[in-house]
C-alpha cells in the first residue's frame, strides 16, 4: 500500500489510549489485518510500583471478551477458552516493542502467523474452508 | 492489569464528589525503550468524564468539526470532563479516589492529531 | 471505457440497493394502492441515500477502510456492537427475503415451485462469492439488472400524460378510503426500503475491494450519481406501471406475479420475459450484496480479514459466515414462510436501523483525522444533518405504525 505513512514517533508523544490506541485496526509486516487493538497490557516499574507503562497490545475474543457487556462478554470469554488448544488459554499478546507505527492503523513488524493461535481463524479454517475445494485460490 | 479495567470506573474527589467515570487514560512516550519502537508509554493521567458519548467522539479534547446540530449538543456534554495526573489517582477500589477536588482540576488539554493532514 | 466499467460499482449498489425485491415489493404495491401519491418518498429516499453513500464512499477511498471497520474505532466496541447486531438482524432479514425472490422469479420463469428453487438459488449465490471476481461479479449483474428498463419501456407506454402524472406526485394526498397512519406506513416502508443498511456497507467494502485510492474520489461521485438516480428512475417507473394497470382494478400486490403484470399486459412475452430476467438480477445481486454484507460487517468490527480478494483459506471466518449465513437464509425460506411478508418485516426494521447506520457516517464524514481536507462542507452537513432527523422520525413511527395499521392491511 502506498499510504499509511508511519507517524513520527517524538519522544514525549502524548495520546490518549482509548481514543488513538483502542480498538485500532492491526497491520502485520505483510500487511495483512491482524486483528484489533481489543486492549493494552500494564505493567508497573520495577523502579516505582505507583508508574504504569504499556507494554503490550492484547487481541482477539480473550481480550475483548472482558470488554463487551455482562453475559454476551462471558459467553464470548467462555467461547475462546472452548476452542483455544491450551489449558489456561491467553489472549493473543503482542509485545509494545514490536509495533512499528501508530496511527488509523497500527503496523507491527511481526507476520499474523507468529502471534500465537487465533483459535477461531484456526477452527474455522481447518473444519470448514478447507474442506471446500478452490479454497487455497483467489477469485476468478 | 489491563487499561479496560481502569475505563469506566466510578471516580470520586477527595471530598467524595461524584466526578463521573474513567473515559480515557492519557499516555506519554518517556518510559524505557522497547524493542524497535521507542520509549515506553507511562499512564500520565485519567480523562474523567460524565457523558460517555462526548468522550467517546473526542468533543472534549480535540478540534472536531461536525455537523452543528452535533457539535453544539455533544460539545455541552463535554464540557464536564476533568483531567487528573496520575499521581492524584488511588485506584486500589473499584470506586477511584483522587487526592484532589474537584475545582483543582482543569479539563483535559487539547492533543493534536496523530495525523496531521496526510490522507490516501 | 475503464471509466463506464467502473461506474457499474454503482450501477450494480443501486439496482441491488434500490430495486432489489424490497423495493419491487413495496413500489408496485405503493404504486396499486396509493397510486403517485408517494412518489415524493423515492425522491427524498434517492436524496438521503446519495448523500450518506457518497460520504462512506469518501471515507473508504480515502482511508481505504469500510465503515463499520472505523465504526469501532469512533463508538467503541460496546455500541458498535449494538450496531452490529441490529444491522446484521435486518441484513439478514433482507438475504432470507433476495434468497426467496430468487427462487420466485425462477418460477415465473420455469413454473417451478419456488420452495424446490430455494437451495439452488442460495448455493449459486454462494458459488459466485466464493469464485466470481468482485468487478466481474459487478459487470454481469449490473448489466443483467438493467432488463429492469422494460418497466420504463411499459411505463412509457401505459402513462397517457406525464404532465398528469407530475401535477398528481407533487399534489400528494392521502386518498379516500385510506387512512392517514396507513399513508404513513407505507411513506416509512418505502423509505426504509430505499436506504437499507447493507446498501452503505457494500458500496464502502466495494470501494475498497476495488483498490480506489484518492484519485478515484470522482469516480465516487460518478457512481453514486448515476447509479442511485438510475435505480429511483427505475423505482417509479414500476409505481407507474402499477399505478395505472393494478390500480384501477384494485389488484393488490401479494406475489412477484402481480408486480410483472402490467409489463405483460403492455408488452407481452418478450417483455414479460425480460422483466422476469430482471427481477432475477436485480434480487441476485443483492442477494450477493446481503450476503457479502454480513461477512463484510462482522469481519471489519473483529479485525479479521475480509474480502474477496483475499484467498478462502487467509479470511476463514469471512468466508465462513457468508456462508452460514446462506445456509440459514435457505433453510428459513424451505419453511415456506411467505417471502412478501419476510420482504415487508425487512423494510420497516430496515427504517428502524437507520439512525444507527447513518449517524456514524456523518461523524466521520466530519473527522479530519481521516478525510484531511475533505470533510464535509456546510452545506452538506446541513442536508445530512435535516436527513438525520428524518431517519431518526421514521425510526421512531415505524414500529407504532405497524402495529396500528396492523401492517398496512
Amino acid at each position: 500500500m502506498d499510504d499509511d505513512p508511519g507517524v513520527t514517533r517524538p519522544a514525549g508523544l502524548v495520546i490518549d489510549a482509548a481514543l488513538e490506541l483502542l480498538d485500532r485496526q492491526l497491520v502485520d509486516s505483510d500487511d495483512s489485518l491482524a486483528g484489533k487493538v481489543d486492549d493494552l497490557e500494564l505493567t508497573p516499574s520495577e523502579d516505582d510500583s505507583h508508574v504504569l507503562y504499556v507494554t503490550a497490545i492484547l487481541s482477539g475474543p480473550g481480550a475483548l471478551g472482558p470488554r463487551l457487556p455482562g453475559r454476551l462478554g462471558r459467553a464470548w470469554s467462555a467461547l475462546f477458552d472452548r476452542l483455544h488448544p491450551a489449558e489456561h488459554p491467553e489472549p493473543i499478546r503482542i509485545s509494545f516493542g514490536v509495533v512499528q507505527s501508530l496511527g488509523p492503523r497500527i503496523r507491527i513488524s511481526m507476520s499474523r502467523h507468529h502471534l500465537g493461535v487465533n483459535s477461531f481463524e484456526h477452527w474455522t479454517r481447518e473444519h470448514i474452508i478447507r474442506r471446500i475445494p478452490g479454497s487455497g485460490d483467489a477469485s476468478q | 492489569m489491563r487499561l479496560s479495567e481502569l475505563l469506566g470506573r466510578p471516580v470520586v474527589d477527595a471530598d467524595g464528589t461524584s466526578l463521573g467515570e474513567v473515559r480515557d487514560v492519557r499516555l506519554v512516550q518517556d518510559g524505557p525503550l522497547q524493542g524497535t519502537f521507542g520509549a515506553a508509554f507511562r499512564v500520565d493521567g485519567l480523562i474523567i468524564g460524565r457523558y460517555e458519548v462526548a468522550s467517546r467522539l473526542g468533543f472534549d479534547r480535540r478540534g472536531v468539526k461536525g455537523p452543528w446540530l452535533v457539535a453544539t449538543i455533544v460539545g455541552r456534554l463535554a464540557r464536564s470532563s476533568r483531567f487528573v495526573a496520575w499521581e492524584h489517582v488511588d485506584a486500589t477500589e473499584h470506586v477511584i479516589r483522587l487526592r484532589r477536588r474537584a475545582d483543582e482540576l482543569q479539563p483535559p488539554a487539547p492533543l493534536p492529531q496523530l495525523r496531521t493532514g496526510s490522507v490516501g | 471505457m475503464k471509466r463506464l466499467i467502473s461506474v457499474t460499482l454503482g450501477i450494480l449498489t443501486a439496482i441491488g440497493g434500490f430495486v432489489d425485491i424490497g423495493d419491487l415489493v413495496a413500489n408496485a404495491a405503493v404504486g396499486a394502492r396509493f397510486r403517485w401519491n408517494l412518489a415524493w418518498v423515492v425522491l427524498v429516499g434517492i436524496g438521503g441515500i446519495i448523500l450518506y453513500t457518497e460520504m462512506a464512499g469518501r471515507v473508504a477511498t480515502l482511508t481505504k477502510r469500510a465503515t463499520f471497520d472505523i465504526v469501532r474505532e469512533r463508538l467503541g466496541p460496546r455500541m458498535a456492537l449494538g450496531n452490529l447486531v441490529a444491522s446484521m438482524a435486518v441484513t439478514f432479514l433482507t438475504l432470507i427475503a433476495e434468497v426467496a425472490g430468487v427462487a420466485l422469479a425462477l418460477e415465473l420463469a420455469t413454473s417451478v415451485n419456488y420452495l424446490l428453487w430455494i437451495p439452488m438459488a442460495a448455493a449459486l449465490v454462494w458459488l459466485v462469492i466464493w469464485r466470481v471476481r468482485f468487478e466481474r461479479m459487478e459487470e454481469v449483474f449490473g448489466l443483467l439488472g438493467m432488463a429492469l428498463v422494460v418497466f420504463a419501456v411499459a411505463a412509457w407506454r401505459l402513462v397517457p400524460s406525464w404532465g398528469d402524472v407530475v401535477d398528481l406526485a407533487t399534489h400528494p394526498h392521502v386518498p379516500t378510503g385510506e387512512g392517514a397512519p396507513t399513508y404513513w406506513y407505507y411513506a416509512i416502508a418505502l423509505f426504509g426500503a430505499a436506504m437499507t443498511p447493507y446498501e452503505v456497507f457494500f458500496f464502502s467494502s466495494g470501494a475498497v475491494e476495488e483498490g480506489w485510492t484518492h484519485k478515484d474520489l470522482v469516480t465516487n461521485r460518478a457512481n453514486v450519481f448515476v447509479g442511485f438516480p438510475l435505480g429511483g428512475a427505475l423505482s417509479l417507473a414500476i409505481m407507474s406501471c402499477t399505478a395505472m394497470v393494478l390500480a384501477p382494478a384494485g389488484i393488490g400486490v401479494d406475489h412477484l406475479s402481480q408486480v410483472a403484470l402490467p409489463v405483460a399486459a403492455t408488452l407481452g412475452r418478450l417483455g414479460l420475459a425480460v422483466a422476469l430476467l430482471g427481477f432475477f438480477a436485480a434480487t441476485f445481486g443483492a442477494a450477493l450484496e446481503t450476503g457479502l454484507s454480513l461477512g463484510y460487517s462482522v469481519a471489519q468490527y473483529f479485525g479479521w480479514p475480509w474480502g474477496k480478494r483475499q484467498r478462502p483459506v487467509d479470511a476463514a471466518r469471512f468466508h465462513a459466515v457468508v456462508l452460514v449465513a446462506l445456509m440459514i437464509a435457505a433453510a428459513v425460506g424451505l419453511t415456506s414462510i411467505d417471502p412478501i411478508k419476510v420482504t415487508e418485516y425487512s423494510i420497516v426494521f430496515s427504517a428502524v436501523a437507520l439512525p444507527l447506520t447513518y449517524f456514524p457516517i456523518l461523524v466521520l464524514a466530519n473527522d479530519p483525522e481521516y478525510l484531511g481536507d475533505q470533510t464535509n462542507g456546510r452545506l452538506r452537513n446541513l442536508l445530512a444533518t435535516v436527513y438525520l432527523v428524518v431517519i431518526v422520525a421514521a425510526a421512531v413511527a415505524a414500529i407504532p405504525l405497524m402495529i396500528a395499521t396492523k401492517g398496512g392491511g
